[in-house]
């Protein structure tokens, strides 16, 4: 049986609460609780064949909880006292197991389907076991935590997203969580981003950490879904090397950042160099850079971005007849604007210090 | 509620770029401060940090009594409202409102009973129950704010909220802002570039520029009293007017020279002076665009600040005039707020008058302004 890192941090929580030192161990004897513990204890035959009845070995008290797959729990200590504490604790756990394991089911199913792990027959038989249906439009919002636990994510998401029916939060590795949307109008897709955004300001206001948030392509069928993974996985790896000041990347809207990743290193460099080079160094310092980053972010607006530079019209009028005057290049003219932007961004790839756009 | 106190706050990144310099302020208990400065100038910096979403690299910020440099945003007791104002597409406006405080267990009914009420502030109580997509950019901008309100913040941190909405609703937010505050009665700390912004709203505005804080002060005395020409120039628009004067003493009085025009330097605003020694150097003189008159009466009683100019550009707003003025002395457009009656048009030479009483003057090395208040 699987149990994720959320499950076994709630009932270590709970069993803490116990008082006692309680070890938990998976069907096979495979210790899960304390955590770090990785021994694999042999269990008695006895408990095997009836695990709900508390049993008293070498010192220790032994009980199992329901199921075909049961979960053992071992106390320290063989008096009545223990044992009434056992049969609490192991009620305790069906309980929780009760009211998660059907989510975790469901959970590791997507996982499965996310991984490629399962496919076929097999895939189809599994989301019908878990009520997931198998046509239905979803999408891959991948978060990629960098100080932050997926266990802690999902406890705050889970307030916001509905798992039990429409959505799934899986947890992938430590650090990496996957929601899969579902897109249940037409117009859903286009709200996707918005989502991306809440979530990250979410997650950052709740943890004061940054989170990176890529989005795949909405598929129809779960075959498609780990391809939505990748195209997400893409999106953040591209968006944080080209939008830097960005956290949230939707695959969809970065056709061209994606093709410069696409464009051999020596190449981009080569392209690079011919406006950021050592005859342009003086040109294209920190303050120049951050005016023509700006005059972009505005749309080409000499005004706007004079005012928000708190500089004078004519000043930034200056700035780019000098550029113009010594690499050639208009920016106030789109094309010419497009061309600067491409080789700019093409000085990112290579990430080399002494080239513009690092 | 509660103060808020930075003290020498310094924000270094790796690599040892320097956002913020020696931040140090007292942010009053309800008080509406606004910080204002360029793009890049690290007002957000300072923001986030307050917010605890940037480290703090040196300094000590407070909360009220208690040292917060090492407490997690979720326990500052803070609501940050973020430029952005996203909302979950998928729930409703109640539900976004409510989330924050089902994230920290809050009771159902206390929740009903804050979402409710904030909605009431913000007037939004009809649109509980619809979902982000069915609101304009002012609604969702105050399910914003009231994800916010909910929360009962001690202090409310606002990054540009209003950046993203039109000019129009930009204005009427601003409003909506301001009563907000005063119905809140809550310390609250916002971020803006716009200089129109501050000035209407806040009580106090910090003026920042690469990192180091320029100014703090009252609107009205930024206003009147700028401290040094950054200052002068980026609070006021159309900004104040600058000239590279030179003082010099004459018979009757000291007279600012530029070009072919010399302005009698009133003795009240020559008592002002930090030091005689500025007496024969060049400095800066600066005048708002309102202090330039062409009116008939003004020039009869002022005649010794008079300034021969062309008419290049005139400018009807209505209510009132902008005068785009040449004059020796001056490479760049003076720029005059006249009476909308002002009969000066395009291509006139016309004598205007500076109201001596309102001129500033700054030191041309340091920029600094070299009258006391």
């Amino acid at each position: 049986m699987y149990l994720d890192h959320r499950l076994v941090a709630k009932i270590s929580r709970i069993l803490s609460r116990l008082n006692m030192n309680i070890m938990l161990l998976d069907t096979s004897g495979q210790v899960i609780l304390p955590e770090g513990d990785d021994r694999e204890l042999t269990l008695p035959e006895a408990l095997r064949n009836n695990p709900t009845q508390p049993l008293v070995y070498g010192g220790f008290t032994l009980i199992g909880t329901d199921g075909l797959q049961p979960l053992f729990l071992c106390l320290p200590g063989d008096s009545p006292d223990v044992c009434n504490c056992a049969i609490l604790a192991s009620e305790l756990v069906n309980s929780i197991m009760r009211i998660e394991l059907p989510n975790a089911d469901r959970e590791q199913t997507f996982r499965s389907i996310l991984r490629d792990e399962i496919e076929g027959a097999e895939m189809e038989t599994m989301a019908l076991e878990h009520d997931i249906a198998l046509n239905d439009e979803r999408c891959v919002v991948m978060l990629h935590l960098q100080n932050v636990d997926a266990a802690t994510a999902v406890s705050i998401l889970s307030n916001v997203i509905d798992t039990e029916k429409s959505d799934a939060l899986v947890e992938m590795d430590r650090h990496t969580l996957i929601l899969v949307k579902k897109l249940d109008e037409p117009g859903d897709y286009d709200e996707i981003d918005q989502l991306g955004q809440a979530i990250e300001n979410t997650l950052l206001s709740e943890t004061n950490h940054q989170v990176y948030i890529g989005i795949g392509e909405p598929k129809s069928g779960l075959n498609l879904l780990s391809e939505s993974m990748r195209e997400a996985r893409r999106a953040i790896d591209v968006g944080r090397v080209y939008r830097k000041e960005e956290f949230v990347f939707v695959y969809r809207k970065m056709l061209i950042e994606r093709f410069l990743a696409d464009v051999p290193r020596e190449m981009s460099m080569r392209y690079n160099s011919l406006l950021f080079n050592r005859k342009t160094t003086r040109l294209f310092n920190d303050e120049m850079i951050h005016t023509i980053e700006k005059f972009f972010e505005n749309s080409l607006n000499l005004s706007e971005t004079a005012r928000q530079l708190y500089i004078h019209r004519n000043t930034l009028i200056y700035r780019l007849d000098k550029v113009q005057r010594i690499v050639g290049l208009d920016l106030r003219a789109f094309d010419d604007a497009v061309t600067f932007k491409m080789m700019m961004l093409l000085g990112k790839t290579g990430g080399e210090k002494n080239r513009r756009g690092n | 509620m509660a103060s808020v106190s930075l003290q020498h706050i310094y924000k270094i990144y790796t690599g040892g770029v320097t956002a913020v310099s020696d931040f140090t302020l007292s942010i009053e208990d309800k008080e509406f401060i606004v910080l204002v400065g360029p793009s890049g100038c690290g007002k957000s910096t300072t923001l986030r940090m307050v917010a605890g979403l940037e480290e703090i690299s040196e300094g000590e910020l407070f909360i009220g009594d208690k040292l917060v440099n090492d407490v997690a945003p979720k326990d500052r007791d803070i609501a940050m409202v973020f430029q952005n104002y996203a909302l979950y597409p998928h729930m409703t406006v109640y539900d976004n409102m409510a989330f924050g405080l089902k994230l920290r267990k809050t009771p159902k009914a206390e929740i009903d009973r804050r979402v409710k009420e904030a909605a009431k502030i913000l007037d939004i109580e009809h649109l509980l129950n619809r979902k982000p997509k069915a609101l304009s950019g002012g609604q969702r901008q105050r399910v914003a704010l009231g994800r916010a309100i909910v929360r009962e913040p001690k202090v409310f941190l606002m990054d540009e909220p209003l950046s993203n909405l039109d000019a129009k609703l930009r204005v009427q937010m601003r409003t909506e802002i301001t009563k907000l505050h005063q119905r809140l009665q809550t310390t609250f700390i916002y971020v803006t570039h716009d200089q129109t912004e501050a000035m209407t709203m806040g009580s106090r505005i910090v003026v920042m520029k690469d990192g180091f804080i320029q100014q703090v002060d009252t609107p009205q005395n930024l206003y009147d009293y700028p401290t040094n020409l950054f200052v002068a120039g980026f609070i006021g628009s159309p900004q104040m007017n600058f000239f590279t004067v030179k003082l010099e003493k004459r018979a009757n009085g000291v007279y600012a020279v530029f070009g072919d025009n010399a302005i009698r330097v009133p003795e009240g605003k020559l008592q002002k002076f930090s030091s005689d020694s500025y007496i024969g150097k060049e400095v800066y003189m600066g005048i708002r665009p309102e202090n330039i008159h062409d009116e008939e009466l003004f020039l009869k009683n002022s005649p010794e600040s008079i300034v021969k100019v062309n008419v290049e550009v005139v400018e009807l707003m209505g209510s009132e005039t902008y005068l785009y003025l040449k004059t020796s002395g001056k490479d760049t457009n003076i720029i005059a707020r006249v009476d909308p009656r002002s009969t000066s048009r395009t291509g006139d030479t016309i004598n205007v008058a500076f109201d001596a009483n309102r001129l500033h003057f700054f030191d041309k090395d340091t920029e600094d302004t070299i009258l006391e208040r």
